[in-house]
């Protein structure tokens, strides 16, 4: 999924500070807890007292930071949502610039070790 | 002279041999009471649940290939969906009778499952589970277990979001299972979720033929273990022993019973299926991988499952980079396995902890075993409880409390409230003990008193017995 936010808010993991071309991210919408669409997007109606936007899943609640990389932030997710990386070429479309950071999709024996570029 | 009755009576007889048979049929004695009708009530549904099957199969296309829908329901009209749920649509609109066939079906299958899980209440609780009958308690528990995955097979073939939703958490539940869960998921989707084509006539040659196949051996063998061993029944008289039976007999005793019942069944079945909805698919709309919504519940006998997995605290089990235990295996997988397991070794747990090796054909009132009436009512408690969690976003719509709030109630709740259940069951079962024996003492004591009096007027005393 893409979703545009608001570059000053961004806290994105080390590595990863070109991703997000104009606060543009990228994310796997699988839920990393058992695979339903992270179908929901979280936005405060009153911000002051309420915590900021998030990724929600409909079908355990896992919560996710966009902010912050898709790091679990609430729910029974173990592991953050994978990004992918952006870029804007020359001619201004929009362009993923690489793979995943991690294997999307629910988790598995091998989920943890690093995607292969296939 | 040929007799229209006898004669093909006869020749069946003699070519059969089956008038012996058939006499100790009918004479077989059922218990006389209502209790034991309970698992007569799921037999039936599932009697329904064939028929309304059967017809549904005549209409209904298991492919996922891609259509455009034009019909009757123009919410939906231009919509691209797959075959499959377009078959649905039309069996809801387009179809003499359809809705109410299909509506019935999915009645037939809760009425199902919620018949067995009260019939097996029923016999936990009066330990009818005990010597000679264990094995029947097991085929019992494997026929609810088969039957919750017949029915989620059942509301998966449709295609609509809900079905989508409760496939790719199965999906992601078998991925869960340690070390195997990966590829076994893997080669029976086809390919990562959606998965191929294929599994779709995977789903539906398993739910239409595979499974009730298996549910309709393992009932014929649970019925037949039933006759072998006999009913149980109550002490409800003197004339009830561990040795005599006490009954009415199959004909004509049981029969119009049971007749009436088959009708009350199906008739409640068809009421229901023909007067309140049931799963709207339309609403729903057809599925894509990108879908999911709020409020998205599946039938009630899997909400215990959903419950886990959203309790359960978030972590994967893991071993340098390799993902031991991913978490939804402990809510989606080893929760069901360990109710499973623990319902099923019972009848060994308990002639362990009270070393009663004796059978039993008289059944026990639940307060005639505490310990075991304390743990079915504490462990039954556990499982609604989780299964009350899988709504607590429907109890936040309706009363308001945060769902936050109500995920560490429950976190403790779970533990706290069956644990105190135990001790207060357990509590009112002996001191319901205690004065039975009081009463059956005062009795006693009257019945002598009576008999004193008796002797002082002269009266010849009665023979016993
Ligand atoms: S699948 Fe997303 S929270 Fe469980």
């Amino acid at each position: 999924m893409l979703i545009r936010v608001d570059t000053t808010k961004l806290k994105l993991p080390e590595g990863r500070a070109s991703w997000a071309p104009e606060g543009i991210l990228a994310y796997s919408k699988i839920c990393t807890h058992a695979g339903c669409a992270v179908a929901l997007y979280r936005k405060p109606t009153f911000p002051v007292l309420e915590p900021q936007d998030a990724l929600v899943c409909p079908c355990h609640y896992s919560t996710f930071d966009p902010f912050t990389g898709g790091t679990v932030t609430y729910g029974p997710a173990g592991r953050p949502l994978p990004q992918l990386p952006l870029e804007i070429d020359a001619d201004g479309n929009l362009r993923a610039a690489g793979n995943f950071s991690q294997r999307v999709g629910p988790s598995w024996w091998n989920v943890r070790s690093r995607p292969t570029n296939d | 002279m040929t007799d229209p009755v006898q004669d093909p009576v006869r020749f069946i007889d003699e070519r059969t041999a089956g008038a012996a048979l058939l006499r100790r049929g009918l004479r077989y004695l059922f218990p006389d009471h209502w209790s034991f009708l309970l698992g007569e009530v799921a037999l039936y549904s599932f009697i329904v649940l064939i028929g309304t099957g059967i017809y549904l199969a005549l209409f209904f296309d298991p492919s996922t290939a891609k259509t455009v829908y034009h019909g009757p329901y123009t919410p939906l009209d231009g919509q691209t969906m797959s075959a499959a749920f377009k078959s649905v649509v039309d069996i809801s609109f387009a179809y003499k009778a359809g809705l109410l066939i299909r509506q019935t079906h999915h009645w037939a299958a809760d009425v199902f499952v919620a018949s067995m899980v009260i019939h097996l209440t029923r016999v936990f609780f009066t330990g009818a589970f005990r010597k000679p009958r264990e094995l029947t308690w097991i085929i019992g528990l494997l026929m609810l277990f088969t039957a919750f995955l017949e029915g989620y097979l059942g509301y998966s073939l449709v295609d609509d979001l809900l079905s989508g939703m409760g496939l790719a958490i199965g999906y992601g539940v078998g991925l869960s299972i340690p070390v195997i869960g990966g590829p076994m998921t893997l080669s029976l989707f086809g390919a990562p979720f959606p998965g191929k084509p294929e599994l779709w006539s995977r789903m539906y040659i398993a739910h239409v033929l595979l499974i009730p196949i298996l549910l309709a051996v393992l009932i014929t063998i649970h019925l037949a273990l039933v006759m072998a061993r006999h009913h149980t029944q109550f002490r409800q008289s003197r004339r009830h022993t561990e040795r005599r039976i006490v009954g009415v007999p199959l004909f004509p005793g049981q029969t119009p019973r049971s007749l009436a019942l088959v009708f009350f069944v199906a008739a409640v079945l068809f009421l229901l299926g023909g007067l309140v909805q049931i799963n709207p698919i339309w609403q729903w709309g057809p599925f894509e991988p990108w879908l999911g919504t709020n409020g998205a519940q599946p039938d009630w006998y899997l909400g215990w499952l959903i419950g886990a997995l959203r309790l359960m605290p978030s972590f994967d089990l893991t071993i340098g980079h390799f993902t031991l235990v991913p978490n939804p295996f402990w809510g989606g997988a080893l929760f069901p396995l360990v109710v499973l397991g623990l319902l099923a070794a019972f009848p060994w747990i308990e002639r362990r902890l009270t070393g009663d090796r004796t059978t039993h054909n008289l059944l026990d009132r639940p307060r005639d075993a505490p310990n075991r009436t304390a743990f079915g009512v504490a462990f039954l408690t556990w499982v609604f409880l989780i299964f009350a969690f899988g709504a607590a976003d429907r109890i936040f719509v309706l009363l308001g409390l945060s769902y936050n709030t109500q995920l560490y109630i429950f976190r403790i709740g779970i533990w706290v409230v069956p644990l105190a259940l135990f001790f207060g069951v357990r509590r009112v079962c002996r001191e319901l003990q205690t004065s039975d024996r009081i009463e059956e003492v005062r009795e006693q004591a009257e019945h002598e008193a009576e008999e004193d009096r008796g002797a002082v007027a002269g009266a010849p005393a009665q023979p016993a017995g």
